[in-house]
Formats: C-alpha cells, sequence, structure tokens
C-alpha cells in the first residue's frame, strides 16, 4: 500500500479517518500497511496528509450548526439539556 | 420551562446491563393513573409547557390508556415525544392518529445483534431494528412531521461499533442520533467494570465519533454532552474542533425541563427518583411536591426547586464535585445538580473524572485541571 492509497482512504473513508487520526499505526495497520516498513518519503507524506485531513475538518466544523435544548433529550445523569449540532446546507 | 418528563413507569420487558432505572424494572412502584396523568396534561398545558417526554421503564409495557392521553395532549396543544426500546410496536401504532405524537426515541445499542444484545439481551437487535425500520417507513408515508431519533448509550460493550452507528443511521433514515455517555448508576453501576470498561479506549471511542461526523457530514443531526474540559482536552490531544459540541449547562432542571416521578412529584429533574441513590422522601407523595394537587407554578416556589435552581444557577456545588473542584471552568459550568441531593451518590462527574484519571495517568499536560494536592495521594 502506498501513501497514494492512504490519501484516497483520508479523502473517501471517515472510518479510516476517524481511526488514522486517533491512532495511526493502528489504523495503517488494520487496513494492511506496516508503519514501521515505511521509506521516509512516505512518513513525510502522510504528515502532510494529516495536516491536510485536519485542515478539512477544521472547514467542516465551520458549516455545523447548533440547536439547544430541542425536546430531543436523553436521560442519562447530567446529560439531559442537549446540544443538537448538524450541518447547515 | 419547555419539557416535563413524566416518568410513566418503572415496569421493563428488557435487563438492560447498563440501565440507570435500576430495582425499579423488576419491582416497579406504582405509576399513576391515568387520570392523574391527565391532570399533569392539564397543569402542563396551564404552565405553556412546549413538549412532554415519556420515559421509563419501558411507556409501552405499561397498562396507561395510551390513546386517551395522546388525544387529551393533542386537544390541549400539547407536543409528545417518547423513548422506547420498540418492542412493543403495535402500541406505537395506535398513536400514528394522534398529532400530539411528534417524536420517538428509540434505543439502539449496536450496530450488530452482537453488542447490542450484549447489552439490552438476546434477539433485542433484531426485534427493536425490524421495528425500527418498520416506523421509519411508516412515518415516512403518513406522518412526515414525526421526528426520529436512536439513541446509543456509549458503553465498553458497544464501543468497537461507534462508528458502524453512523451506517445504521443513515441507512435506517432517522432525524437524530443521540450519543449518551454511559453514567455509573442503576445496573451500570452493578456492572461497573463490563459497561465502563477502561478510560482511554473509552474516550478514544468519543473522539473517534467526532471525527467521524465532521468527515463525513451525515444528513442527521448528532447530539452528544460533552462537559467543556473534555472538549478541551480532546481539542489538546486530537486537534478536534469542538466548540458546537461543547455544553456548559447540562443540566436543564427546573430551567429546561422538570419531571414528574411514579407518586406524583414534581421534581428538578430524572436523576432524583430512580432506585439507586433515590431519596427517601421520593418514595412518597409530598404534599408540597405533588403535581396531583398543586399547579407547576405553585410546586416551583418550594424550597428544593428554589434550591437547585440556586446551585445550578451559582455553580456552587461544583466546589463539592470531582474534578469540578479544581477545573478552569468551575465558574461557569454546570453539570448534574441532582448528583448532590442523592443519597450515596459519587460526587463526581463521571466523563471529566475519566479525562482527569487519564492526564494523570499519562502525565500530559493539561491546564485545565489544576494538580491536585500532592498529600491527597499518600
Ligand atoms: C431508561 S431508558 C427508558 C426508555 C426505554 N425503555 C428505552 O430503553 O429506550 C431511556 C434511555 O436512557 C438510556 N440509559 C439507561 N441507563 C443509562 C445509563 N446508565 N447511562 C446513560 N444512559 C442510560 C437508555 O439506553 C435509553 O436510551
Ligand atoms: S434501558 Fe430502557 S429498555 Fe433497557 S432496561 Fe432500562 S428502561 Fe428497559
Ligand atoms: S470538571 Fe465539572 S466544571 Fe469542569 S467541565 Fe467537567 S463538569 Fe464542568
Amino acid at each position: 500500500m502506498s501513501s497514494k492509497t492512504v490519501r484516497k482512504l483520508l479523502e473517501r473513508d471517515p472510518e479510516f479517518v476517524a481511526k488514522f487520526l486517533t491512532g495511526p499505526s493502528s489504523a495503517l495497520k488494520e487496513y494492511g500497511i506496516d508503519p514501521e516498513t515505511l521509506p521516509e518519503k512516505q512518513v513525510h507524506a502522510l504528515e502532510a496528509m494529516v495536516q491536510q485531513t485536519q485542515e478539512n475538518i477544521r472547514t467542516n466544523a465551520k458549516l455545523v450548526g447548533v440547536e439547544m435544548a430541542k425536546s430531543e433529550w436523553g436521560i442519562g445523569m447530567g446529560c439531559c439539556n442537549d446540544v443538537n449540532t448538524r450541518f447547515m446546507e | 420551562m419547555k419539557t416535563l418528563a413524566i416518568y410513566l413507569t418503572g415496569a421493563c420487558n428488557l435487563r438492560c446491563k447498563h440501565c440507570s432505572v435500576g430495582f425499579d424494572q423488576y419491582r416497579p412502584r406504582q405509576a399513576l393513573s391515568d387520570d392523574d396523568i391527565i391532570r399533569v396534561l392539564d397543569r402542563a398545558r396551564e404552565r405553556e409547557v412546549e413538549f412532554i417526554t415519556f420515559l421509563g421503564g419501558e411507556p409501552f409495557y405499561s397498562p396507561h390508556d395510551l390513546p386517551r392521553i395522546f388525544g387529551h395532549a393533542e386537544a390541549l396543544g400539547i407536543n409528545v415525544s417518547v423513548n422506547t426500546n420498540l418492542f412493543f410496536y403495535e402500541r406505537l401504532e395506535e398513536l400514528f392518529g394522534y398529532t400530539s405524537l411528534q417524536n420517538v426515541v428509540v434505543s439502539v445499542d449496536g450496530a450488530s445483534a452482537e453488542s447490542h444484545d450484549a447489552m439490552r439481551g438476546k434477539g433485542s437487535f433484531e426485534r427493536t431494528v425490524g421495528n425500527l425500520r418498520k416506523l421509519v417507513k411508516t412515518r415516512n408515508a403518513l406522518r412526515p412531521d414525526i421526528t426520529i431519533d436512536v439513541t446509543f448509550a456509549l458503553s465498553d460493550l458497544n464501543r468497537r461499533d461507534n462508528l458502524k452507528m453512523f451506517r445504521l443511521a443513515e441507512d435506517i433514515g432517522i432525524d437524530c442520533l443521540n450519543v449518551n455517555i454511559v453514567q455509573p448508576i442503576g445496573r451500570a453501576g452493578k456492572f461497573r467494570q463490563r459497561v465502563m470498561g477502561d478510560d482511554a479506549g473509552y474516550i478514544e471511542a468519543l473522539v473517534q465519533i467526532f471525527i467521524y461526523f465532521l468527515a463525513s457530514k451525515p444528513a442527521f443531526k448528532l447530539s452528544v454532552p460533552i462537559p467543556p474540559a473534555v472538549a478541551a482536552f480532546i481539542n489538546q490531544k486530537y486537534a478536534v474542533p469542538m466548540e458546537v459540541f461543547t455544553n456548559e449547562r447540562m443540566c436543564g432542571g427546573t430551567s429546561v425541563y422538570t419531571y414528574v416521578d411514579l407518586m406524583g412529584n414534581l421534581l428538578p429533574c430524572p436523576g432524583l427518583s430512580y432506585e439507586e441513590g433515590r431519596n427517601s422522601l421520593m418514595n412518597r407523595r409530598q404534599s408540597r411536591l405533588s403535581i396531583v394537587d398543586h399547579k407547576i407554578s405553585e410546586i416551583e416556589e418550594s424550597s428544593l426547586f428554589q434550591a437547585f435552581e440556586t446551585a445550578r444557577k451559582t455553580h456552587s456545588k461544583n466546589a463539592l464535585f470531582d474534578p469540578c473542584n479544581r477545573c478552569a471552568f468551575s465558574d461557569r459550568c454546570s453539570p448534574c445538580t441532582s448528583a448532590y441531593y442523592k443519597t450515596g451518590a459519587d460526587l463526581e462527574i463521571s466523563l471529566c473524572k475519566r479525562v482527569s484519571n487519564l492526564v494523570a495517568e499519562s502525565g500530559e499536560q493539561f491546564s485545565v485541571f489544576k494538580q491536585t494536592d500532592l498529600s491527597e495521594s499518600f
């Protein structure tokens, strides 16, 4: 697997993104790549991709709107007053 | 006050591992009569409450005359939401003719039978999700105004399904995914180790939920109650922008909602009357708090409501909670107020405590929590 494949995954597979950003080595392993054997050039490429992915997420976060305290709410202790978040058109 | 929650019954057909209701399930106390519930709805109308939420136990596992109750709510112009495990679909279907039915919240605790059934019992995934698909179909055809939520109580038994839940939710076509942070109360206290698991794995599962949401832009809403300290930690460690998910006002007791218990007491919040930690005062109808005998506005004058509201507004109880007592957000955060009024409850805010444990174990720098006095550890 090359860094190109990783880029594709980061662009298209939100599950991979979530796993990669919380645990890069275990995510790579799960998707069949041994991070230990990556050539240095590819490691640098990966680092740049992580930054790009985080940038995309920050951009998306700006599109999220909040609705406080709607009718919907859970009853777990201390989580009653919901914040509902959704992407705005 | 926007919402009045009514604990319709403690009884339930299931015995979920994490259930906060605890012993109420199999030693159900009395429930209010249909006439009493109708009375409560009238009181809610008088107080201009917008929403009624029926909780349990399992609301559809109770002998109440639900069509009568929903019909009365409709006549009063009150919207109703109901929390359910959706085992008894036929009883919900009976209510489709009432415009008062506006929101159904269905508990789905995994994207597969394996994890959902580990929490809710064998065969429950198939039944609940099968009925949920039916519900969405019927809703789309007959009542597009009804919103359908799924509540996923994130625990150690289902955290590996955290992301698959998004795909399931998308596939079913719900309107909102609520992620409940599992609280170690009731049966979750009894099965603590299995339900709570380890802190690092739990927090990571939570972080992945935020990243997935932001990366996938689903068509439904996401609702996860995150106190500011936890948000700050996630932002620091994983660079996830957390502003929109952060809630400094998690306690809505007395202001956003109040709660009617099985005895007909009006209480500031649901946390005050489950079996576990329930104050013995709540075992009977209190003359001062009885919604059957008093207007809501009168009960709001009671010392319990006044004390609760003051505590919530002034954040005064934060000094007693761990780790609120050493948190930089302590002067503006309103976490669970009811915990203070319970008997034998842990004076801690579980999710923040988990983050504080993680920070302590890893030795990471995290300036939100002040270091505890070293003498405490000896
Ligand atoms: C107590 S149930 C009552 C309604 C219905 N029987 C059901 O299961 O949806 C309401 C919601 O609270 C959640 N819940 C129960 N115990 C909890 C706990 N200890 N922490 C967080 N959420 C909990 C359930 O998963 C469910 O979504
Ligand atoms: S969570 Fe709901 S379905 Fe499960 S035992 Fe508790 S009340 Fe019953
Ligand atoms: S530790 Fe307490 S005050 Fe601080 S964010 Fe958590 S709940 Fe709020």
